[in-house]
């Protein structure tokens, strides 16, 4: 039998197998299931708008840098840190102490999310986007170090920020600013405490700071860039430059030391009529004028240069003025 | 816009580096006072910038560097230097004599030499000897100037063997120091204070070190800037962006011009103290110039 059904089959005559009976037909019901379009969870590294909240200590100290992106921190009333980031990186407000009792953030690091387990590859450290708003107690304290960003600080207690490229604009500081900005001015305002500004390649404006208390000074150091003081109240006042020029405008202290150095630039200082001042000036290769009346103390010219001591009323104060190659004027101010 | 401004070749040309220190100086001391000028000149920075940024990668890729020149220039010679004398002679013998009527005269010439040489024998042997001269038989010595790196400062005479010096400059001068030894020798006729002593009687052999003396404090200026220098010129082709390097190369020629002019005046008059202090002013900047290169990359690395 098997081997005629193989010799039917390898001549193509199959046997004839009975067709099973066809089912009785339904009636067809549209079932629709409702879809409901849940938003996708951002991808690593997409820009969104995001804003984040946390209840903060009075005096938070925040610490976070910015990759590139306009950043304006503003002070309130609140105990609460608000930061928003438009078209930028997510982030995270990362608390890395509390506060004794109220137990409210009082140290806090904000930065982009950090990737759980093995093969996420490296996070970015800092933060993006086209715009970062802050909003701090104007109690807080700011540690910002930033690649390329314009920034601007207004009333908060101290700021210490380090920026690659870019201007920074600081004003309504209480308690102190150290500042630099390799390639991009700085513009001081309306601020107390010990400042320290640094820029290589920028400006520094500096307008009404003074001490916060006894033995703050004030620094102000530029390589290719100028320097104006303008109602500075400081008792140490040091400002320098390379290929710039230096202006100081505002009254001088009794007893205060006062020291304005360029390479290779002019020296100016706008002093009041009653100021009391000793002045050293020492200039390589340049000249020295005063509209003040100064009474020559010491007086010692060398080929391409001179070095004078005088004194402008009782001489309570120190003025060293030197510059290698430039101008050294003394102003009356208006 | 006044009448003395500057059109935008010359601001052009002052941020290339290409003017003179005068110049420089006096272009910068109009910025200083001129709106227009200045604005003039960070529209020019703001191009160069834009410029530099685009064209960083080909330029680097394609325009080969001063230093890249000066390599190839210090490996050839010091290929040469490597190379003994007798493989050049032969060098250029192999070559010279493949030439038929170079091969025969030196052929002639190698002849009679050999046939006079032979002469001389057989007739000299009974005369007197060839060097006859009695100074001859007397001991030479030779004394070194004792400057490292300068190099032929050096002085035949013959000293007697207890009078033999120890030559050590007060100093030790590394190869960097080449421009202030130059300089301190170039200057050795004005001043008391910089002497370099080389001179070897000839009745009384008396040879005096070196004193290499630097101002108060100057020494540890110098050394630092040294140190600061090595590094920098390592760093700041990777660190420095085209226009920051611009200013920076600017701001250091303006600071070692400032230098070298304040060094001629100390080094005429070293007791005067406010040139002194003009001097160690400009030192300052330049070691303040230099770290500001150090703390850009220290800023740079903290932020990757």
């Amino acid at each position: 039998m098997f081997l005629v059904g193989g010799i039917s089959a390898a001549f193509g005559q199959e046997r004839p197998v009975p067709t099973p009976p066809r089912p009785p037909a339904v009636p067809r019901v549209d079932v629709r299931v409702p879809t409901v379009r849940l938003p996708r969870p951002p991808r690593r590294g997409e820009s969104i708008d995001s804003e984040m909240r946390i209840a903060s200590s009075s005096g938070v100290n925040l610490k976070f840098c910015v990759a590139e992106a306009d950043l304006k921190i503003n002070g309130w009333e609140r105990n609460e840190v608000r930061v928003y980031v438009r078209s930028g990186l997510r982030f995270e407000m990362r608390v890395l102490e509390r506060e004794n009792g109220t137990d409210r953030a009082h140290w806090v690091w904000i930065r982009p999310p950090q990737p759980q387990g093995a093969g996420q590859g490296p996070a970015p450290a800092c933060l993006s986007g086209d715009t970062i708003e802050m909003d701090v107690p104007i109690g807080a304290v700011l540690s910002i170090e930033g690649r390329s960003t314009d920034t601007v600080v207004d009333s908060v207690r101290k700021v210490g920020i380090k920026i690659v490229e870019g201007s920074i604009a600081i004003r309504n500081v209480t308690d102190g600013i150290t500042a630099s900005a390799l390639q991009g001015d700085l513009v001081i305002e309306n601020s107390s405490g010990a400042i320290s500004l640094d820029s290589t390649t920028g400006n520094i404006a500096v307008f009404g700071v003074k001490p916060g208390q006894i033995g703050d000074a004030f620094r102000a150091k530029t390589n290719s860039g100028s320097i104006s003081v303008q109602q500075s109240i400081h008792r140490q006042i040091d400002a320098s430059s390379i290929s710039g020029s230096v202006l100081f405008s505002g009254a001088l202290l009794e007893g205060g030391i006062y020291s304005f150095k360029t390479s290779n630039g002019a020296i100016e200082l706008a002093l009041p009529e009653s100021v009391s001042a000793k002045i050293a000036a020492s200039f390589g290769f340049g000249s020295f004028d005063s509209d003040l009346p100064i009474e020559i103390l010491t007086e010692n010219e060398f080929p391409g240069g001179k070095s004078i001591v005088g004194t402008i009323g009782a001489g309570t104060t120190n003025v060293n003025v030197t510059t290698t190659s430039g101008r050294i004027g003394i102003r009356k101010q208006d | 816009m006044r009448q003395d401004c500057f059109d935008i070749g010359a601001i052009q040309a002052f941020l290339d580096g290409e003017t003179t220190p005068e110049h420089s100086a006096m272009i910068s001391e109009h910025i200083a006072g001129c709106d227009n000028c200045a604005h003039l000149l960070s529209v020019s920075e703001e191009e160069n910038a834009l410029v530099f940024g685009a064209l960083d990668r080909e330029m680097n890729a394609m325009v080969p560097t001063q230093r890249l020149w000066s390599r190839i220039n210090d490996s050839i010679d010091s290929g040469r230097a490597t190379v003994p004398f007798w493989q050049r002679v032969f060098g250029f013998l192999s070559v010279r004599l493949l030439d038929p009527s170079f091969s025969s005269a030196a052929g002639v010439i190698l002849l009679i030499a050999v046939l006079a040489g032979i002469w001389s024998l057989n007739s000299g042997s009974e005369d007197t000897p060839l060097v006859a001269s009695s100074e001859a038989a007397r001991p030479m010595r030779s004394i070194e100037s004792g400057l490292h790196g300068t190099g032929g400062d050096a002085v035949m005479n013959e000293l007697p063997p207890a009078a033999e010096p120890e030559l050590r400059p007060s100093t030790t001068i590394g190869p960097n120091d080449a421009g202030s030894v130059q300089r301190v020798v170039a200057t050795s006729d004005r001043t008391t204070q910089h002497r370099r002593t080389r001179e070897v009687s000839t009745g009384q052999p008396e040879v005096r070190p070196i004193t290499l003396q630097y101002l108060p404090g100057e020494e540890s200026y110098l050394k630092t800037i040294d140190g600061l220098k090595a590094s920098v010129d390592e760093q700041k082709d990777r660190v420095l962006p085209p226009a920051s390097r611009v200013a920076f190369e600017r701001d250091l020629a303006l600071v070692n011009d400032a230098i070298n002019r304040m060094q001629d005046v100390v080094r005429k008059d070293p007791q005067n103290q406010a040139a002194r202090q003009v001097l160690y002013a400009a030192y300052q900047d330049k070691i303040d110039l230099l770290s500001s290169v150090g703390q850009r990359e220290e800023l740079l690395a903290s932020l990757r």
